[in-house]
């Protein structure tokens, strides 16, 4: 399921290097990665539910996008969501294609990653979403630790109590 | 709601719908027929033996969050998680000895809320209905959405359809035959769900190549298999003191202990503890194998019966749409005695008519599950979160319930104020915690501080309680018995 894909070999960006504006084009380059499937169709461009940068302390994240109720072939469109850890999505890989419109990450490290999605349909490509950003920051192991000993000692202390007041119970 | 690629036809769907909902509505009809008195309707007539005991400990406990919670726990928190979920069996073994405690001192008890108000006092006993009602539902409302989410996932019956059917099934036997519906369909589905636990595990060990589901997780997920995963231990304790918390409480569970033989209540939640221990451990782990195989999860919750269908086929399918619909079902129906048994008993009788005739009280009950099981469907309509989030808002305010129980139950000492404070301070701290730290973290800081409070007002406040005071007498109702 998981597939890299490398966007040099798209055609509109190969042709785009070509000409003079090299250096021009070498500054947008993020821009014009986003725009860089604008679509020669009518696919609509889906649009993440959460329009502002997510942030996870436990390393996992819901993403959910949508496309307009009125667009056309709304059934058939499929979605192709891709996850990268660098700002131009130059090392993106695809984590799903299908006909979902949304889905669960998890197991994360610490770090920020960008994701995007787009409508597929019949082999041809919409244009990119507008990125989201999912900083994660897990909580500190201290922290954890801390909340471990406690739980051990709330938890030794509840037991203690039900068999020796079970003892004393049976003993009266 | 997010679509979610449907495994079964929603022919088969809406097949397997109709067979289950009429064969638990039937049944209902026919062991509601021994439900003739009050008492039989609330407590099964006081004469629940071993077999049903352990089947229907097991059967309630093995809940939609079970089935779909635990897979959800080890997909968003690793193997920690998983085995984080199965710590609520130490609620059942916990209670055990609570179980016994409780026929002895309240031979004639009704419901958990009694024993607070003779224990405690009215304080006390507000405080713990309001949190015990509201725990109540959240728990209810979980289950009915979780019961709209399978349906969906599994066959595309939408969401609020499914929803619907599975509450009004599970309303229309519990009015019928009360607890001794409710105590007999316990038992047909544990069966049902014991062996669909079993063919799914085996087809699930048959299919899934362990290393590289290890491979997987370690290059995509690689905090899911990280034993320093820092949510996770947070969660140990705290998935342990919320099962400790929901069990110790809850009037499903009392409801048992009073319902079950003298001497049989300890041993049929010993047993059923043991039973239900390795199953979130098998439901969560096939949650772990679900991006290797190429399945895309839209919620975390589904991820256990949509791993499970996917691997077995249409077949594999069917059976955890009956695990999962029994599972439902057996706890959705509990909670509906339960929860009317708390409101009929505890707020209509003794605050409001407690020269109540029998007629009139199983008038009130039948009001009350019809209007419990209309508010759920109204609450669940529109779908407001997770499973996790939902049931876990209620953790801080059970987890403040331990202490002021189990203390209560064997301290003569125990303090009403401190039991009162207890309450206030841990649903309190809990629910700060809940919001600023995590849901995983709320049960363990509630309970934590509910302890301390107990403790303090124990070592300041002398009370010395007789346990006489506990056993009031039976239900002296207008219409006799």
């Amino acid at each position: 399921m998981v597939e890299n894909c490398n966007y040099e070999q798209e055609g509109t960006i190969i042709f785009l290097l070509k000409k003079k504006y090299f250096g021009m084009i070498v500054l947008l380059y993020p821009i014009i990665l986003q725009s860089a499937s604008l679509p020669g169709n009518d696919l609509p461009v889906p649009e993440f539910a959460a329009s502002e940068d997510v942030v996870s302390t436990a390393g996992h994240v819901r993403l959910s996008w949508d496309v307009p109720d009125n667009a056309e072939n709304l059934a058939a469109i499929e979605f192709e969501l891709q996850q990268t850890s660098d700002v131009a999505f130059q090392k993106a890989k695809t984590i799903y294609s299908g006909p979902d419109r949304a889905s669960f990450i998890s197991g994360l490290p610490n770090g920020d990653y960008r994701f995007r999605v787009r409508a597929r349909l019949d082999g041809e490509a919409g244009g990119w979403s507008t990125p989201v950003t999912v900083q994660v920051q897990h909580q500190s192991l201290r922290l954890a630790f801390t909340l471990l000993g406690l739980g051990a000692i709330v938890v030794l202390a509840t037991v203690t109590l039900v068999i020796v007041g079970n003892r004393k119970a049976n003993i009266e | 709601m997010s679509h979610q690629s449907a495994i079964l036809s929603a022919n088969i769907g809406w097949i397997l719908l109709a067979i289950l909902g009429v064969l638990w509505i039937w049944l209902g009809r026919y062991w509601g027929k021994k439900a003739q008195s009050m008492e039989g309707f609330m407590l099964a007539g006081r004469n629940v033996g071993l077999a049903l005991g352990v089947a229907t400990t097991m059967a309630t406990w093995i809940t939609s969050n079970t089935t779909m919670l635990a897979p959800q726990f080890a997909l968003q928190l690793g193997v920690w998680g998983m085995f984080a979920y199965s710590t609520a069996s130490f609620g059942l073994f916990l209670f055990a000895p609570l179980a016994k405690r409780i026929r002895q001192l309240m031979p004639n008890g009704y419901t958990s809320g009694d024993f607070i108000r003779l224990r405690y006092g009215k304080a006390t006993w507000l405080v713990f209905l309001v949190i015990s009602i509201f725990y109540g539902f959240t728990w209810l409302i979980s289950m009915g959405m979780a019961g709209g989410i399978l349906m969906n996932a599994l066959a595309g019956i939408p969401y609020e359809i499914g929803m619907t059917v599975i509450l009004f099934v599970c309303v229309t036997y519990t009015l019928f035959g009360g607890l001794f519906a409710v105590i007999g369909t316990d038992f047909i589905q544990s069966v049902i769900i014991l062996i669909g636990i079993v063919v799914v595990g085996f087809g699930i060990v048959h299919s899934i190549d362990f290393g590289k589901t290890y491979t997987h997780l370690e290059s995509e997920s690689p905090m899911l298999i990280n034993v320093l995963l820092p949510a996770s231990i947070m969660a140990i304790f705290n998935n342990l003191l919320f099962g400790i918390g929901e069990i110790f409480h809850s009037n499903v569970w009392w409801s048992r202990a009073f319902a079950m033989r003298k001497n049989v209540g300890q041993k049929a939640y010993l047993l059923g503890g043991l039973f239900w221990l390795p199953i979130p451990v098998a439901a969560g782990f096939i949650a772990l194998t679900g991006s290797t195989l190429g399945i895309n999860i839209t919620s975390p919750d589904m991820v256990g019966p949509l791993v499970a269908a996917n691997v077995l086929g249409s077949v594999g399918a069917i059976v955890v749409f009956a695990v999962l619909f029994c599972s439902l079902a057996s706890s959705i129906d509990s909670l509906l005695a339960a929860t009317s048994d708390l409101i009929t008993e505890d707020i209509y009788r003794k605050l409001f008519n407690p020269k109540a005739s029998e007629q009139n009280l199983r008038k009130v009950s039948a009001f009350i599950i019809v209007g419990l099981g209309f508010l759920t469907w109204l609450i669940c309509l529109p779908r407001v979160g997770t499973l996790a989030t939902v049931l876990f808002f209620a953790g801080p305010l059970v987890g403040s319930t331990i202490w002021p129980i189990a203390t209560g139950l064997y301290w003569k000492n125990a303090s009403a104020k401190g039991a009162l404070w207890a309450m206030l301070l841990g649903s309190g701290i809990g629910l700060i915690a809940y919001f600023q730290l995590g849901w995983y973290t709320a049960t363990l800081i509630s309970a934590a501080v509910s302890m301390l409070t107990v403790l303090i007002f124990r070592a300041t406040v002398k009370e010395d309680f007789n346990w006489k005071h506990l056993d009031e007498p039976k239900i002296q109702t207008a219409g006799g018995n």
